[in-house]
């Protein structure tokens, strides 16, 4: 609804013309007595959104217009309605709202000289009634104010038109209440009126949640507006709802037609195409020129290495000779030069070069320990002098060597381990491999029962410690927060902790907790075992892991995702790629379901009688000759939350079913479409209540009284 | 009466396009360098979007009642406030008021209606206390976490509420 321009007329009206305000909690219409349509409709809501450069908060009266987002900052303004219920309660947003239907019907004087007709909810609350009379007459100084039921004013204007007679029934459903007024002699019966808590409101929040529930990842597509439209657009009331339910738990053909489809809006990732042949050779040719190059680079390394490891051999072999045709006493001297202490390194550094010689050119290595284990004299010559010899110096020396000796020593033990756990690894491989050449299929059937399990296991975990913390509304937080924030279920580890601390702090006597004054006492913790929870987890989640890599190499249609499917969870989509059925919401039941509250409150919990069985509890209330005159008249439907298709079959079948037989009961029952206010009946009924109620209603607040009675009947 | 008909005849309603309204804020742009979409309180009053800050009708402006900065008027009396002042005890029972023609709750059982798929549930699980339909509902019952269940639960208000 676009907000509408001021009218330009408001001054071909003369001074006893009404305005018309049907004030109502979902839209509010507004328009002159007299004419057949209201002049503005609009949602009765205020916002108040910022401008944008300059901060200030305005308001606005209506529908959101998406126009305005460029220039307003929509972000942090919500809906304000001055609506509690069916009732007034913020008078300031209501002030907000006169301004702007004042201002919209074109009032630019000094006063507003019409008289102003306002609707209300039956039997408003004195308190209500009376600041809002006190809101027109002090902020807007009106002539004179009526006030009435939009309902009953509806129905008299039916009447006039000819579809109801003096007496009958009128149920108005509105956006949050629903009231079944009789009327007799076109009075409204206030005393036998009925208000169930169900209205328009009520059914688009249970098709809000319900297809919430159903399609988690849409959530943020289903927005209370959107939800309204589907609501109006696909939303109807069964005949006969087990029967309805009946016809889509079969699956009928019937059922299917009813189904409504909405497709989100989703454009399919764009498909990889299969490379053409020539770009497959294309590729595999630079592939196979970028190894041979690397290849090339390898081998002329290579080459160079071994050019330099045969120059060493050479020089050392020399330098062998040399040493063994001199004598002792040059030894020492030819040694210094190329920086070597003793003719053993020289051996040692050759046979390292050979080895290394050796390996460059491919061929296999002899595991040569002896050389080591002889230098263990040489590098450790302090070792085996016993201490008392020593100098402090040269203690301090044989300590280092003992050192380094002892991590030498640990260096060779860590690499005989890390072979032999090689080897015993080697063994497990080819035994699966075995295993798996045996009997593929069982293999491949174990693997997956395996990871079935630990997967269900990883998740519950995370699930349980995840819920735990977020599971909850607000009512939970504070008693998580008391267990120190973690998950409320503890694991047998965590029980059995909290017991020793529980019981070691009560096992001394009641007065005073002396725990912690023996050193005994600290021992306690010693019972406890660590906590190991999150070290199962880990090794949990490698060995998952590592079972998910090899079923995904030896099984083309194995799925990660699947093995760990729940119900309802709202983590990410699947693996496989999304389809357009995916993003597509279906409205099945909802279609009736939702709707079906109406009739049928406590299918939301709300335990009052429905729509139906309210006529009948009007009915009941008034007084026995009155029943009878109004049973022979007609039910009349109004109200925004009853145009569902299929309403008035479904209250006749209901009305039938109810009313004892023989009774000629409202025969008929019309409802009313939209537009056919009641707003030509206020040109007629102008019973208005003078600036003197202005008094009266300053009396009342001194004395109290009832009063209210006096205003409805006054309306009729 | 002649002159008022004469007029609703040629009067015709005229709701501003969005295009009328982005015409004047257009404007508004230009004044601006069009550098930022922006709009004064002014260009907005014009373009009918804003009202005025005065009223000439109105006795007591809005910013006089309600000067800003101050709480907005967070004194409202909710209905249940309401209602309880009213004190409806005092009074007649025989006249209606609010709290009298309130519906009285049903008098045929309810019906029991499966949570999750919405047909005529026959079984409640008893551990979840969720009504279910078939087998199949049983099972997807069973494999819920808690969250999705107390939102179930709370669909028709029978969510368990920890005080």
């Amino acid at each position: 609804m676009p907000s509408v321009s001021r009218q330009d007329d408001y001054y071909t009206f003369d001074a006893s013309r009404a305005i018309v305000i049907d004030n109502g909690a979902h839209t509010c219409r507004v328009g002159w007595a007299g004419e057949s349509e209201p002049r503005m409709t609009f949602r009765n809501v205020l916002h108040r959104p910022r401008l944008r450069p300059s901060g200030n908060v305005i308001n606005i009266v209506g529908d959101y217009d998406p126009t305005l987002s460029r220039y307003l900052d929509f972000t942090r303004s919500s809906y304000r309605s001055a609506f509690d219920a069916n009732v007034v309660y913020q008078f300031e947003t209501m002030e907000c709202v006169f301004d702007y239907v004042f201002n919209r019907m074109g009032v630019d004087g000094d006063e507003i000289e019409h008289p102003v007709l306002l609707t209300e909810c039956p039997c408003n609350p004195l308190y209500s009634r009376s600041k809002m009379a006190e809101l027109l007459f002090e902020t807007y100084g009106i002539p004179s104010l009526g006030l009435g039921i939009d309902g009953v004013f509806s129905y008299l204007q039916n009447k006039r038109l000819g579809m109801c007679g003096a007496d009958g029934l009128v149920v108005c459903s509105g956006f949050t209440t629903t009231h079944s007024i009789p009327i007799y002699h076109g009075e409204p019966v206030l005393e036998a009126c009925c208000r169930t808590n169900v209205g328009g409101y009520h059914v688009t929040d249970y098709m809000k949640r319900l297809l919430s529930l159903e399609y988690p990842y849409h959530v943020a597509s289903l927005s209370w507006e959107k939800v309204e439209a589907l609501k109006i657009e696909h939303g109807y009331i069964a005949e006969d709802y087990s029967a309805e339910l009946h016809l889509f738990q079969r699956g009928d053909k019937l059922a299917e037609e009813k189904v409504r489809i909405w497709q989100l809006p989703w454009v399919p990732p764009p498909s990889e195409e299969k490379p053409s042949e020539e770009e497959l050779a294309r590729k595999a040719a630079i592939r196979e020129k970028q190894s041979q190059r690397l290849r090339d680079m390898a081998a002329a390394k290579r080459s160079y290495k071994i050019a330099d490891l045969e120059a060493e051999i050479q020089r050392l072999e020399q330098l062998l000779d040399e040493l063994d045709n001199v004598a002792e006493a040059h030894m020492d001297s030819i040694l210094a030069g190329p920086g070597y202490l003793s003719r053993r390194e020289v051996e040692a550094a050759l046979t390292k070069a050979t080895v290394s010689l050796k390996k460059a050119k491919g061929e296999s290595i002899k595991v040569e320990k002896d050389p080591e284990k002889e230098l263990d004299s040489e590098k450790y010559p302090l070792l085996d002098v016993p201490n008392d010899v020593l100098t402090p110096e040269q203690l301090k020396e044989k300590k280092k060597q003992i050192f380094l000796k002892s991590t030498a020593e640990g260096r060779v033990r860590a690499k005989l381990k890390r072979q032999e756990e090689e080897v015993i690894r080697e063994q497990e491989q080819n035994l699966e491999e075995d295993k798996r050449l045996a009997n593929p299929e069982q293999y491949l059937e174990d693997l997956r029962t395996r990871q079935a399990e630990l997967a269900a296991k990883v998740e519950q975990r995370k699930r349980q410690k995840v819920s735990g913390s977020s599971s909850a509304p607000g009512g939970r937080s504070s008693l998580t927060a008391a267990v120190g924030g973690r998950s409320e279920r503890l694991s047998a580890q965590q029980k059995e902790r909290m017991k020793l601390l529980t019981t070691a702090a009560f096992d001394r006597g009641k007065d005073e907790d002396t725990f912690g004054l023996k050193d005994e006492d600290w021992q306690l913790y010693k019972k406890m075992g660590k906590d190991e929870d999150d070290d199962e987890a880990d090794e949990d989640e490698v060995v998952l892991s590592r079972l998910n890599a090899r079923l995904q190499e030896l099984d083309p249609m194995f799925n990660p995702a699947l093995g760990a499917k729940t119900g309802m969870s709202a983590d990410a989509p699947q693996i496989r790629p999304l389809t357009a059925e995916d993003f597509r919401i279906t409205l099945g039941l909802e279609r009736f379901r939702c709707p079906e509250i109406i009739f049928q409150p406590h299918l939301i919990g709300i335990d009052q009688v429905g729509l139906d069985e309210a006529i009948g509890v009007s009915m009941r209330r008034l007084p026995s000759d009155w029943a009878e005159q109004i049973s022979e008249g007609t039910v009349l439907l109004t109200g925004g939350n009853t145009l569902f298709q299929g309403i008035d079959k479904r209250v006749l079948a209901e009305l039938k079913k109810n009313r004892p037989q023989g009774d000629r009961y409202l025969q008929k029952v019309t409802t009313r479409r939209k537009g056919k206010t009641g707003f030509g009946s206020i040109h007629l009924r102008t019973l208005f209540i003078d600036k003197l109620l202005l008094g009266f209603f300053d009396r009342l607040r001194v004395e109290g009284g009832s009063s209210r009675l006096l205003t409805l009947r006054d309306m009729g | 009466m002649g002159n008022a008909e004469h007029h609703k005849e040629r009067w015709q309603r005229r709701t501003p396009d969005p295009s009328e309204i982005m015409r004047v804020l257009a404007m508004a742009d230009l004044c601006n360098d069009g550098a930022v979409p922006s709009a004064t309180m002014q260009d907005l009053e014009e373009a009918g979007i804003l009202l005025p800050a005065t009223l000439p009708f109105k006795r007591t402006q809005l910013s006089e009642r309600y000067p800003k900065g101050q709480a907005r008027g967070r004194h409202w009396k909710h209905l249940k406030q309401m209602l309880q002042a009213e004190n409806y005890h005092l009074y007649p029972a025989e006249e209606p008021n609010y709290m009298n023609i309130e519906a009285p709750p049903s008098m045929y059982p309810a019906k029991k209606y499966c949570d999750i798929t919405g047909f005529e549930a026959p079984y409640t699980d008893p551990r979840t206390k969720l009504h279910f339909a078939n087998t199949d509902v049983f099972k997807q019952i069973r494999s819920l976490p808690n969250e999705s269940v107390q939102q179930y639960l709370a669909l028709r208000n029978a969510q368990v509420v920890l005080k």
